[in-house]
């Protein structure tokens, strides 16, 4: 998989919302609870979003758990999609590591 | 039922989902697309929110597709070649755009540029074989020779033009970024 910069606040949460296989509804629905509603994915987004992680093989089509509808497309991390998931994790934490001192010199 | 004529080049998405909005507001409700025709049937006046999605996948994944879509709260209600009709009725503090950010955005809008750009170029091709090239067409003067040059012209203009037109809005969504 290609290097790539930091990822898209919209690919970040699908990433995590594809630890288990889930479908786009799922997604959200994962999404929705984990950000309390602050995080709202618009379905163009999302479907484009899957298709370019799908590519680079970050996640891979899957069975989905639950049958209900088989038009639904169910996906699920890869390895690299993993690694992906916690590269940006710690260079998000990074990120915030580097900002304490001014946010406390501030007193935000 | 009421049938309008009406065209909307590619690069016009944004007033054409307007349009339809305010069909919807007078109760005219979107039924089937064609080629600069849309059908409507009567209904109540709603708030409608209509979203053009250029689908850029393969035909046997469309369904997967729009069951996507249906489960984020949109109605499929036609295509015309890959561009999907969405809508969904309007409501205060929900999500409203199909793409909510800028670099699904900016993707789409490449896409759609890329696609004009290679259809005009192909376009400016066939008018310069036709004109001067082909030894047989580009000497030849005759009515539908002539027609077709102009027809060729007029359409490579319109491509180049529309991938003009969204270069301009890729440039603005980057200074709107930056």
């Amino acid at each position: 998989m290609k290097k790539r910069g930091p990822l898209t606040e919209a690919t970040y949460y699908i990433l995590l919302a594809l630890q288990e296989p889930n479908h786009g509804y799922g997604m959200m629905q994962m999404i929705e609870r984990i950000t309390e509603g602050q995080v709202e994915i618009g379905p163009g987004t999302l479907y484009g979003a899957l298709g370019k992680l799908e590519k680079q093989g970050a996640i891979q089509a899957t069975v989905c758990p639950d049958s209900s509808d088989d038009r639904r497309k169910c996906y699920v991390l890869t390895e690299e999609g993993q690694q992906l998931l916690l590269d940006e994790y710690y260079r998000m934490k990074r990120v915030v590591a580097n900002s304490e001192e001014w946010v406390k010199e501030a007193g935000a | 039922m009421k049938r309008i004529r009406r065209v909307f080049f590619a690069w016009q998405e944004l007033e054409e989902e307007k349009w339809l909005k305010s069909m919807a507001a007078q109760g005219w409700h979107l039924r089937k697309v064609g080629w600069c025709v849309y059908d409507f049937i009567k209904g109540e006046p709603e708030d409608i929110t209509y979203r053009l999605y250029s689908y850029s996948g393969k035909e046997m994944d469309l369904q997967s597709c729009v069951r996507l879509f249906e489960d984020l709260g949109w109605e499929w209600v036609d295509r015309l070649f890959s561009w999907q009709y969405f809508r969904k009725p309007h409501k205060e503090g929900e999500q409203d755009e199909i793409l909510s950010d800028n670099q699904s955005k900016w993707d789409a809008l490449k896409r759609w540029r890329n696609i004009t750009l290679i259809l005009g170029l192909m376009n400016l091709f066939n008018f310069i074989n036709i004109t001067l090239l082909n030894e047989g067409l580009s000497r030849s003067t005759s009515v539908p020779t002539v027609m077709i040059r102009i027809l060729i012209a007029v359409v490579t203009g319109l491509l180049g033009y529309g991938a003009y037109r969204i270069q301009q809005r890729m440039n603005e969504l980057k200074d709107s970024i930056l």
